[in-house]
């Protein structure tokens, strides 16, 4: 896929991932997909990049000894969910005039 | 490889990106560690899965922001200079982003200074016109009327002048102008992430 395409993709899989309950790195490694490629390189600038953006918080807690970062989702994150589902209709029309387009 | 060494080598593929991020980094990576070996994997197995070193450091790096990515990347090789790079750039980042800031600001400065000198020559060319009218007046009173007919002269030319430069200014101050604002995107630009900025939209 895209790079670019992957990476809003995966940014969104990510806040859907800690939109339940807050959630930490590797468990948000576990939780997205395989198929969707999401690994440790690609997921720490992204969680940057969305903390910047004000999507997520972030927070330590002490866990067996040492620290674990937890990311807690905002409601600009929310936000960012819904409008990313709301554009569903859109990207499907978009597959559809290129899969007519094709055919022809 | 085991876990310190595998971090070790990260910061120094890392190593000429400022300390904070630097410091992020690696605190990420060493929980990533820690989870998978308290997940059942060996220290070694954890760390093969998070894959190649330079890699992982060229990603951390392409989404830093140009001025301290160029100074990643700079291989000066001088020895000297990269420690001065280093000691300038990291510890004390905020007063040498104001230094770059009264730069750019002094570049801004410089450019009005020039706009703003090239009206004044406009606008004394004409008022030498206006003064050599004045003295006509004056020397034909007093009886010179010969120098007063020249100076006259001497200021409608001035003002021809003026007219005709009028219009030259005026070009080079729109473009003057436009430059200062591609200035401007272009400083903004150097600090503020593409991404960033699109991720706003």
């Amino acid at each position: 896929m895209d790079p670019q395409l992957k990476r809003g993709f995966l940014e969104v899989c990510v806040l859907v991932s800690i939109r339940q309950q807050d959630s930490y790195g590797y468990q948000i490694i576990k939780d997205v997909p395989p198929r969707l490629g999401l690994t440790e390189s690609t997921l720490y600038p992204l969680l940057k990049r969305l903390e910047l953006a004000q999507c997520l918080t972030v927070y330590a807690v002490e866990h067996s000894g040492r620290l674990r970062k937890y990311y807690h989702i905002t409601p600009i994150g929310l936000q960012k969910i819904d409008e990313f589902l709301a554009e569903q209709a859109d990207i499907v029309a978009i597959y559809d005039y290129v899969k007519g387009g094709v055919r022809q | 490889m085991n876990k310190e060494e595998f971090l070790a080598r990260l910061t120094a593929a890392l190593g000429r990106l400022p300390q904070g991020e630097i410091e992020q980094s690696i605190s990420f990576y060493r929980e990533m560690i820690d989870d998978r070996i308290e997940d059942g994997m060996s220290e070694a197995d954890a760390i093969a899965s998070l894959g190649d070193i330079e890699q992982i450091a060229a990603q951390i790096i392409a989404e830093t922001p140009l001025v301290p990515k160029a100074l990643a990347k700079a291989k000066t090789g001088s020895r000297t200079l990269n420690i001065v790079l280093v000691a300038v750039f990291s510890p004390v980042w905020v007063p040498v982003a104001l230094a770059l800031a009264a730069s750019a600001f002094a570049v801004y400065i410089s450019i009005w200074a020039v706009i703003v000198s090239l009206w004044a020559v406009v606008f004394s060319l004409l008022l030498t016109g206006v003064v050599g009218i004045a003295m006509l007046a004056y020397l034909v009173v007093t009886g010179h009327a010969l120098s007063g007919v020249f100076t006259a002269g001497a200021g409608l030319v001035c003002v021809g002048i003026g007219l005709f430069c009028y219009y030259g200014v005026a070009a080079a101050s729109k473009g003057l102008f436009a430059l200062t604002k591609r200035f401007a995107a272009w400083v903004q630009s150097l600090f503020i992430h593409r991404e960033a900025r699109h991720e706003q939209g």
